[in-house]
This record gives C-alpha cells, sequence and structure tokens, in this order.
C-alpha cells in the first residue's frame, strides 16, 4: 500500500471517530475535540492528496491545510469561550438533550401548561422574569382578592 | 432602457461599467477593512464609522450591479494572479441580485441596530465589527468563484453568526449559540472533505472548472453528498434545522433579521449554485426529487411548527425554515425544458422577497420587545395603537410570505407554480399551494392576535415603551420593498438573466 492511500485510510477512520464522537458525547469539552479530530482527518486527506502524482507534489492542498488550520484554531477557542460562558451562566457541561429543557432555559416561553393555568385560574403565567411591572402588580392584587374570597 | 441613458446619463453609464471590475473585491473589503478599523478605533470613539462603512459597501455594490446589468458578468483575479492557483471573483446575475437584497436589507440593519442595541443595554463595541465582517462574508459567498475560498467564508459566517446569537449573554442566548456552533462546525467540514475530493477528482478548485471537469462518477458523487449535507446542516435544511428557531430567536432583533434574511439564505444560495453551476452532472431527476422532497418537508414541517409556537420571533424563525423550501424546488424542476426558465426565477426571485420580508418581519418584532419587553402572542392583543406603525410591517411581510398578491411573494410563488404546471408535475405544484396556505395559518393566528380586544381587565400600569421614528419606519420600508417587487419584477428578473446557468439556458434555444 502507498503512503498516500495508508493516509487516506488513517483520514476516514479519523473521521468517522470524529462524527461519532460529536453525536455520541455530551460533555462539551469532547464535542469540540470530537470536530478538532474530524478537522484533523480533513487536513489528513488533503495532505494524502498531495502525494497523488508520482513526482511532484502538488502545493494546493498544503495551502489549503495551512488555511484550514488556522480556521480550526479561531473556531476552537470561540467555541470553548463559548462553552465556558455556558458553564458560568448555567453550571451545565453538556447543552440541554431535547425540546422541554430547551422550553425550560427560553425565558418567557410559555408552555401549555402554564398556559392553561392561565386560562384556567386567569392569573398570569408563572417565572416569566421579563413580565412587566404592570402585571407583576395585578397578580399580586388577584392573590390577594383570591385569599379573601377564602 | 438605453434611450433613457441617452441624454444624461451615457457618461455616467460606461463609467459605472467600466469601474465594476474594481467594485467587485471591493463589496468584500470595504466592510472587512471597516470592521477592522472599528474594532480598533472603538465605536465609542468614532460612532460615524459603522455608518460610513455600510453607506461605502452599499455605494461599492450598486456600481457593482449597474456593471453586470449594463455589461453582463464581472469577474476579477485577486493580486492578479489566473485562477489554477489565484482567486477568482465572479459576479453574474444571480450573485448580483443577492448583493442587491445584501446591501438593502443591511442598510436596514445598521440603521436599526443603533438605537435597538442602545436601547437594549447590549454592547455596540461588540456588534459593528461582527456584524461588518458578517456583511463582508455574504458578499465574498456572493462572489467567490472558488471552492476552498468558499469555504472560509463558510467558515467566517459561522464565527461572526454565532457571537451575534449569544449576544444577549443570557442561558438561552449561550446554548443556543454552541449548538449553532457544533452542527456549523460540522457542516462546514463536510463540505470540506467533499471539496478535498473533488479537488482530487479534478485537480480544480475553480467552480465553472470543476463543473465541466467532473464526471458522473462515485467520487463526484459522494462529494456532493457530503457537500449538500454539511450545507444543509448550515441553512437549517429540514432534518438538519433544531439550531435553527432557538438561535434565530434569541439573537438581538437585528441579527436576528440578519442571520434569518441573510446569512442562511447564502449558504442556500450557495447549495443553488453549486448544484447548477457544479455537479448538473449528478442533478437526475431522482436526485432533483430528492432534494425537492426534502423541500417538501421543510415547507409542510416548518409551517406547522410556526403556528404552534406561542412567541412572535420562533413562529418567524419556524416560518425561515418552511421558506427554504421553496429554494430547494428548483433543483427537480430545473432538469425539466418546460419549468427550468420560471422555476429558475421564481427561486432567485424567493430569494429575494423573503429576504426583505424576513428582516421587516424580525424587525417588527423586534419593536415589540422593545416596547413592550416580551414578544409573547398573548400580549399582543389591544396594543395595536402602540405599534401600529410595526404590525403594519409585520402583516406586509406576512402577506409577502404566504404569497398573497400583488406582494413580491406572489410573484416569486407564481412562477414556481406556472414553472411545475407547465412541465406537469402536479406534485410540486400542489406543494406551493398547500404552502402557501399553511403560511397563512400562521401568519394570520398572529395577526388575529393583533386585533384582538384586550383581555378583560387588564390596565396597563406602564405604557409602553416609545419607539424611536427609525425603529419604527425600517421595517416598513422594507416590507413594502418587498410589496413592490410584486408590482415591478422585471428590472431583477432582467439582472438574473445575465450569466444564468447552462442548465436553465440550454432549453432556450
Amino acid at each position: 500500500m502507498s503512503q498516500a492511500a495508508f493516509y487516506a485510510l488513517v483520514a476516514g477512520a479519523l473521521t468517522g471517530i470524529g462524527i461519532y464522537g460529536l453525536i455520541t458525547q455530551r460533555h462539551l469539552l469532547r464535542r469540540v475535540l470530537a470536530v478538532n479530530i474530524l478537522g484533523s482527518s480533513v487536513f489528513l486527506l488533503l495532505v494524502a492528496l498531495a502525494r497523488r502524482h508520482p513526482d511532484y507534489v502538488d502545493p494546493v492542498p498544503h495551502a489549503m491545510v495551512l488555511t484550514g488550520i488556522v480556521i480550526a484554531v479561531s473556531a476552537t477557542a470561540f467555541a470553548l469561550v463559548l462553552a465556558r460562558r455556558y458553564h458560568a451562566a448555567t453550571g451545565l457541561t453538556h447543552l440541554p438533550e431535547d425540546e422541554e429543557s430547551e422550553e425550560a432555559l427560553a425565558p418567557g416561553l410559555l408552555n401549555r401548561r402554564s398556559l392553561a393555568d392561565r386560562r384556567s385560574g386567569g392569573g398570569p403565567p408563572p417565572g416569566q422574569p421579563e413580565r412587566r411591572q404592570g402585571a407583576r402588580r395585578r397578580s399580586d392584587e388577584d392573590r390577594r382578592s383570591d385569599e379573601g374570597a377564602q | 432602457m438605453s434611450s433613457e441613458f441617452a441624454d444624461s446619463g451615457l457618461m455616467t453609464a460606461e463609467l459605472l461599467t467600466a469601474s465594476a471590475e474594481l467594485a467587485l473585491p471591493l463589496v468584500f473589503f470595504v466592510p472587512l477593512l471597516t470592521a477592522l478599523l472599528v474594532f480598533w478605533v472603538g465605536s465609542t470613539r468614532a460612532p460615524w464609522l459603522p455608518p460610513l462603512g455600510a453607506a461605502l459597501t452599499v455605494a461599492a455594490a450598486v456600481v457593482l450591479i449597474f456593471g453586470v446589468a449594463n455589461g453582463g458578468p464581472q469577474s476579477h483575479h485577486l493580486g492578479g494572479w489566473q485562477p489554477p492557483l489565484g482567486i477568482e471573483l465572479y459576479a453574474d446575475g444571480f450573485a448580483a441580485v443577492m448583493i442587491a437584497l445584501t446591501a438593502v436589507v443591511g442598510l436596514a440593519v445598521t440603521l436599526y441596530a443603533g438605537p435597538y442595541l442602545r436601547g437594549k443595554g447590549l454592547s455596540l463595541e461588540h456588534f459593528w465589527p461582527l456584524w461588518l465582517i458578517q456583511w463582508a462574508t455574504l458578499n465574498g459567498i456572493f462572489i467567490s468563484a472558488d471552492l476552498f475560498n468558499l469555504y472560509v467564508m463558510l467558515e467566517l459566517l459561522t464565527l461572526t453568526g454565532a457571537p451575534l446569537a449569544a449576544m444577549a449573554a443570557d442561558r438561552a442566548a449561550l446554548s443556543a449559540a454552541l449548538r449553532y456552533m457544533l452542527l456549523a462546525l460540522l457542516g462546514s467540514l463536510a463540505y470540506l472533505l467533499g471539496v478535498a475530493l473533488l479537488y482530487g477528482a479534478t485537480g480544480s478548485l475553480h467552480l465553472q472548472e470543476v463543473g465541466a471537469l467532473l464526471e458522473a462518477d462515485a467520487t463526484a458523487a459522494i462529494a456532493a453528498a457530503l457537500i449538500t449535507a454539511g450545507l444543509f446542516a448550515k441553512a437549517a435544511i429540514f432534518p438538519l434545522h433544531i439550531w435553527l428557531m432557538p438561535a434565530h430567536s434569541n439573537a438581538p432583533a437585528p441579527a436576528s433579521a440578519a442571520l434569518s434574511a441573510l446569512v442562511a439564505k447564502a449558504v442556500v444560495y450557495l447549495v443553488l449554485r453549486l448544484w447548477l453551476w457544479v455537479f448538473p452532472v449528478l442533478l437526475t431527476a431522482p436526485m432533483g426529487w430528492l432534494i425537492g422532497g426534502i423541500g417538501a418537508v421543510a415547507i409542510v414541517y416548518g409551517a406547522v411548527q410556526a403556528m404552534r409556537q406561542p412567541r412572535l420571533k420562533p413562529v418567524i424563525a419556524y416560518s425561515t425554515i418552511a421558506q427554504f423550501g421553496y429554494l430547494l424546488l428548483l433543483l427537480p424542476l430545473v432538469v425539466l425544458p418546460a419549468a427550468a426558465l420560471p422555476a429558475w426565477q421564481g427561486a432567485a426571485y424567493h430569494a429575494v422577497v423573503h429576504g426583505l420580508a424576513k428582516a421587516a418581519a424580525f424587525l417588527a418584532a423586534g419593536n415589540m420587545i422593545y416596547a413592550l419587553g416580551h414578544d409573547r402572542l398573548e400580549g399582543l392583543r389591544g396594543l395595536t395603537p402602540y405599534l401600529s406603525v410595526s404590525m403594519l410591517a409585520l402583516a406586509l411581510a406576512f402577506a409577502s410570505l404566504m404569497g398573497m398578491p400583488p406582494t413580491g411573494g406572489f410573484l416569486s410563488k407564481w412562477l414556481l407554480l406556472s414553472g411545475a404546471i407547465a412541465a406537469e408535475q402536479w406534485l410540486w405544484a400542489a406543494v406551493v399551494i398547500v404552502g402557501g396556505l399553511l403560511a397563512a395559518v400562521y401568519a394570520f393566528r398572529v395577526l388575529a392576535y393583533v386585533h384582538a380586544a384586550p383581555p378583560s381587565g387588564w390596565v396597563e400600569l406602564r405604557a409602553p415603551r416609545r419607539l424611536p421614528r427609525i425603529m419604527e419606519w425600517t421595517p416598513v420600508v422594507l416590507a413594502l420593498l418587498a410589496l413592490l417587487l410584486g408590482v415591478s419584477g422585471m428590472p431583477l428578473l432582467q439582472l438574473l438573466a445575465h450569466g444564468a446557468p447552462e442548465i436553465v439556458t440550454q432549453w432556450a434555444e
């Protein structure tokens, strides 16, 4: 087997590992690493491509790899900063998995239960940080009048 | 046309055509250099710098568009290096149309962002460089004729889009930006893998050269699959759409408008550009059906999700997922002689009209958030007097999105529909019609809230915040432009005809 073909095969294996990692791992650091492995696999394939002619080395893929590495470094740096900020804000090291938890994270998003509460009880939906002053005061009045009724 | 120019404008027209080649690199470098300058000087010290950069970018775009309209496709070799090694910039009608859209929406976003972000207490220092680099990147995607250069642009799009989505810096925005970032990185690496395979197969990175050299073999098919899947992830096309709604609805309104109307759109543009210019050998009828089918599912899914959202911005974000489906309907229709031309015109037209309407809708939603502090549909009841101008913009934008005559949305859907009918493709015709009806459902659901009476016993203890006039009118102007495109479509279609893809023009003879 030629060297280039061996490189290409390793690149294929790394692609598999990268995609597998990105899909199965939940920890953000591992996911960023998986993206990096995937990136390295593409770069390895490009380096292998540069040797596809027996007589000379094609410089264009090398230039592509160099540019690609610069981009990968900056993208990784930004993803890591974003992950740190996310961790600082939530204390979590992984993204919420399903839509339910996504809704729990999004402030001001009514879910169906709070809508139903509002319809039946007439009171405003709970847990809304963006609520206006007026609405909050109104809800206090509601509660007071409810207590009075009881 | 020429007689209008004959007396006064002939010299100007000639001058514009001559300087169009020069304007080609400028539409990329002017916003980029302005962004670096703003980052260096700081926008508090030079608040006039970002608007100036935006104005110069628009000026360069106008010169370029005039050049394409009068002199046909323009090309420029960066640094004088010829294509095999150097990077070619190339602007045909399709690129010019998208640059025009970007200039209009970009100007609106630039005007809107200042008062909005200042009023919401968000950092303009960070917004300006990101937004201007993003503008440069968008123009770069439209004019790059080099597959690897496009990869760099795609990554830049992510690296500016994700920070804009994260600007609110709360839990929801950060998790949305992270999800966007990871999926977009996966997408661009899949794209790069495909480009590597194409380079291995053809030894070229030039769009048209690769298209000419490519043979329909297994390597080309794998490359096309990787590139298409990667771009689908970045454009939030149906099964890979999950990141779009949280990212676009948690971003500040001007960023949402740019992300939805331009950024994701530029990626769909690239899908069409690559399939029509690079992969036409692979574009068989079953392949068209596969991609068109994905588009059809996206149209229905996005609209159904949009109907279920309790907040305004998620409705508009899901509508984006649905509207991108129409653009994909081009691929099954373009292989049919009777449908190729109207479908091509309809898809490109749709890209422009959707961009204007979507930006108008997001900016109108931003006005609501600015005035009321939230965007819950329930809270919209009875508030029409305070937000009447913004709601007019929203209604006009929605009318365009559902394709109501005489809006631009009607014209684009009519073109797609007439293509499908001429080629007797009843399924695609039905998809266009059903998609419009579904869009009407979610649009009228929102408008019904706007016009409903306020809940009984509702007392406003705090009046809604007053909107600066520029924020009030920017979305209206965008929505009116979308409307205008329905009344007068010829200039845009004439511009589009310059350098149309061979797969469309081959049937004309």
